[in-house]
């Protein structure tokens, strides 16, 4: 969830999951989820940086996947 | 601070609002310490409808500081002492999205209830169709209830029954392990917290909390135990504690097993079972595992896990050879919602009274032996649920030697609480005699030293070797003046009271920060960093000392606690076997420990303390502290 705590933090100054534009589906109970970015994404990156997963990356240079 | 006080009697909440208790006792274990030692009467017993359940987030819990997950749960124990527990996952991130920092919970509701939290306050709500549920259904229902990502902490049967070694779990698979707070939670019936929070974190400094995330996040990658611990989790241990013959084998009769790297070793484990890496909110390590069993009675399970703690208790303690077998104890263990480390050691103790005759097939029903899985599930099964033999054992091996006279010696229990997973014999250091002054009784995770490892040494009981690299010991965030104090100069070796005096004081702001305890941490951040890291947050300036004297408070408040629980001297003892029997293991054969060399250690720590040498805290430390 760095992602999502980061995005919060570095766009809105304040750390909250329902503004990020990283949204995860999860499935507790086995441990999976899915991650989707909505629009309004500025792509400024803090996300990346702080996933030690890999589980985002760039696309292009504008955009993530 | 923001305390969110629920009543169960009045049914109603509070808020309590007081700033000035952040820089006294930071978070955490810190601030529940507090709660506990001023809010508590000394006089009740544990289910006493005064006692009360603090839960608290460590106080950098939301933010993207590497590991900061970690939230407490402390009460009255069970065991009539300081009780307290921790656990990762997301509990302490859900606290405060409820614009929270603890969660103090009172009184005793009259039917079971599950408490619905969010950022505007709590609802009461009937949980009279979950009672009687395991943790997994009620996390389940509770989910189809109150959304998807509603975050709950539950208790299954074994604390609806007042087990005395019951957990809190977190969703399905973190658990709130250690000193019962499950028994506490059922006693109040209080089956779940279920939070649904969407408030926001305020943050001091985002610019410094940017670049503390990054110091801290290239240092836990740049340690040496770092890809090991991504691989391997804890289980990264499994093979070494094996070859120091320090495992709990058959109830600390076997430090060794022959055939242990191929059924219980790290690289048999993560290559047969290992799917993928899990991890807790904010945390680069993901010392997690999901696993999967590929063949064989259980071919298709899937699960969380494995631990070291799950192997060693399960693999070790009751000598369970298959993996996929132990995943079921836990399971089971998880799903009950009862400590593995207390479960286990009391099957052990169970199995050990059948075999020296205390206990009959008749008395049981069926033969219990180690390394059987089938009566170890059934005995986990039927003190789970308070069954048949089961009853005897709900409270605790101290209280079921009462039953059994003459079996004290392998009862493995200190200060009430089951002893864990490593034997003191194979391996005499800080850890082990922290085990001894742990103030939640026979633990081993509130005294662990930064410079640990795991090196074959003559015990000496005052030192232990230190084996790190002079980088390695740079690396390590610890005051200068106590390196120098403690390893001396140049660094040579560990003095252990002294060591033990520090690494309860740096566990104890882990525990409040919401730090983890991997090696990874241990080795990488420290006091210093912490106190800048409460800065950029905060915006507190304390230094690493006196972050570590606020430590050195909380302590001694849960010591005092205890000691007017009536704690003495004699309580901080290993159980005869230790004293008084040889251990077997690969190499040969581990001596018993020296009772007079161990009492001389302690009293070497009580000194440093501020204390006298039976344990009792001089007024002048008191005053000294600024304790009330």
């Amino acid at each position: 969830m760095s992602c999502i705590l980061a995005c919060s933090l570095f766009n809105f100054n304040v750390i909250n999951p329902e503004k990020s534009f990283i949204k995860l589906d999860k499935n507790e109970e086995r441990q999976t989820f899915t991650i989707s970015v909505s629009e309004g994404c500025k792509s400024c990156g803090e996300c990346i940086t702080v996933c030690a997963y890999k589980a985002l990356e760039w696309e292009d240079e504008n955009s993530y996947n | 601070m923001r305390i969110l006080i629920i009543d169960l009697e009045k049914k109603e909440h509070t808020y309590l609002e007081d700033e000035s208790l952040r820089q006294l006792y930071i978070g955490g274990v810190g601030l529940n310490t507090a709660l506990l030692y001023k809010y508590i009467d000394r006089t009740i017993t544990p289910f006493d409808v005064r006692n009360s359940l603090f839960l608290t987030s460590g106080a950098l819990v939301g933010t993207n500081i590497p590991t900061t997950s970690r939230c407490e749960a402390t009460a009255l124990s069970p065991t009539g002492y300081f009780g307290t527990a921790n656990s990762g996952g997301k509990s302490g991130l859900a606290i405060k999205l409820c614009n929270i920092d603890s969660i103090w919970i009172k009184g005793k509701s009259e039917n079971p209830v599950y408490a619905l939290i969010d950022e505007k306050g709590v609802t009461l709500k009937d949980a009279s169709h979950m009672w009687g549920r395991d943790t997994f259904e009620t996390v389940h229902i509770l989910k189809e209830m109150e959304g998807q990502d509603a975050e709950v902490l539950s208790i299954g049967q074994a604390g609806e029954a007042g087990v005395q070694f019951a957990s809190i779990q977190s969703d399905y698979h973190h658990s709130f392990g250690r000193t019962g707070l499950g028994a506490i939670m059922g006693s109040k019936k209080l089956k779940a917290l279920c939070f649904i929070g969407k408030g926001e974190i305020q943050i001091r400094d985002k610019t410094l909390l940017r670049e503390i995330t990054k110091k801290i996040r290239g240092r836990i990658l740049s340690s040496d135990s770092f890809g090991y611990t991504r691989r391997y989790g804890s289980m990264v241990v499994s093979d070494v504690y094996n070859r120091l013959g320090i495992l709990p084998g058959r109830n600390f009769r076997q430090g060794s097993f022959d055939n242990w790297e191929a059924t219980r070793g790290r690289r048999f484990f993560e290559e047969t079972y290992k799917e993928r890496t899990l991890a807790c909110v904010s945390c680069p390590i993901g010392c997690l595992h999901w696993s999967r069993v590929k063949d064989g009675e259980y071919a298709g399970y899937e699960t969380c896990g494995l631990e070291v703690t799950f192997t060693l208790e399960f693999g070790a303690k009751l000598d369970l050879e298959n993996i996929p077998e132990i995943f079921q104890c836990v399971e089971l263990c998880n799903r009950l919602g009862m400590d593995v480390i207390s479960t286990s050691a009391t099957i052990a103790y169970i199995i050990e009274l059948f075999e020296k005759g205390f206990l009959k097939e008749t008395d049981i029903g069926f033969r219990p032996a180690f390394g059987d899985f089938k009566s170890i599930y059934k005995l986990i099964s039927m003190i789970g649920r308070q069954e048949g033999t089961g009853r005897l054992f709900g409270h605790g091996i101290k209280h079921a030697v009462e039953h059994f006279k003459g079996s004290e010696s392998f009862a493995c229990e200190i200060k009430g609480l089951e002893m864990p997973v490593r034997d003191p014999r194979g391996r005499f250091d800080t850890w082990m005699l922290g085990v001894l002054i742990n103030t939640r009784g026979g633990d081993h995770l509130r005294i662990r030293t930064p410079v640990d490892d795991l090196k074959d040494f003559e015990r000496s009981y005052e030192y232990e070797p230190l084996a790190l690299t002079p980088a390695e010991l740079e690396l390590i965030d610890m005051p200068q003046a106590l390196k120098d104090k403690i390893l001396g100069i140049p660094p040579s070796k560990v003095a252990i009271p002294a060591m033990t005096k520090y690494s309860e004081e740096y566990m104890t702001l882990l525990n409040s920060f919401g730090l983890c305890i991997r090696p990874p941490v241990l080795r990488t951040i420290g006091p210093s960093i912490m106190s800048e890291a409460f800065r950029a947050v905060y915006g507190y300036e304390m230094d690493e000392n006196e972050l570590l004297f606020a430590a050195e408070r909380i302590i001694n408040m849960a010591h005092l606690f205890n000691l007017d629980r009536g704690l003495a001297f004699q309580d901080y003892h290993y159980p005869d076997r230790f004293y008084k029997e040889s251990e077997d293991y690969i190499k040969g054969k581990r001596l018993p420990l020296d009772h007079t060399k161990i009492e001389g250690m302690l009293k070497a720590y009580f000194v440093l303390r501020g204390w006298d040498e039976t344990g009792h805290i001089k007024e002048e430390t008191i005053k000294r502290l600024g304790i009330d």
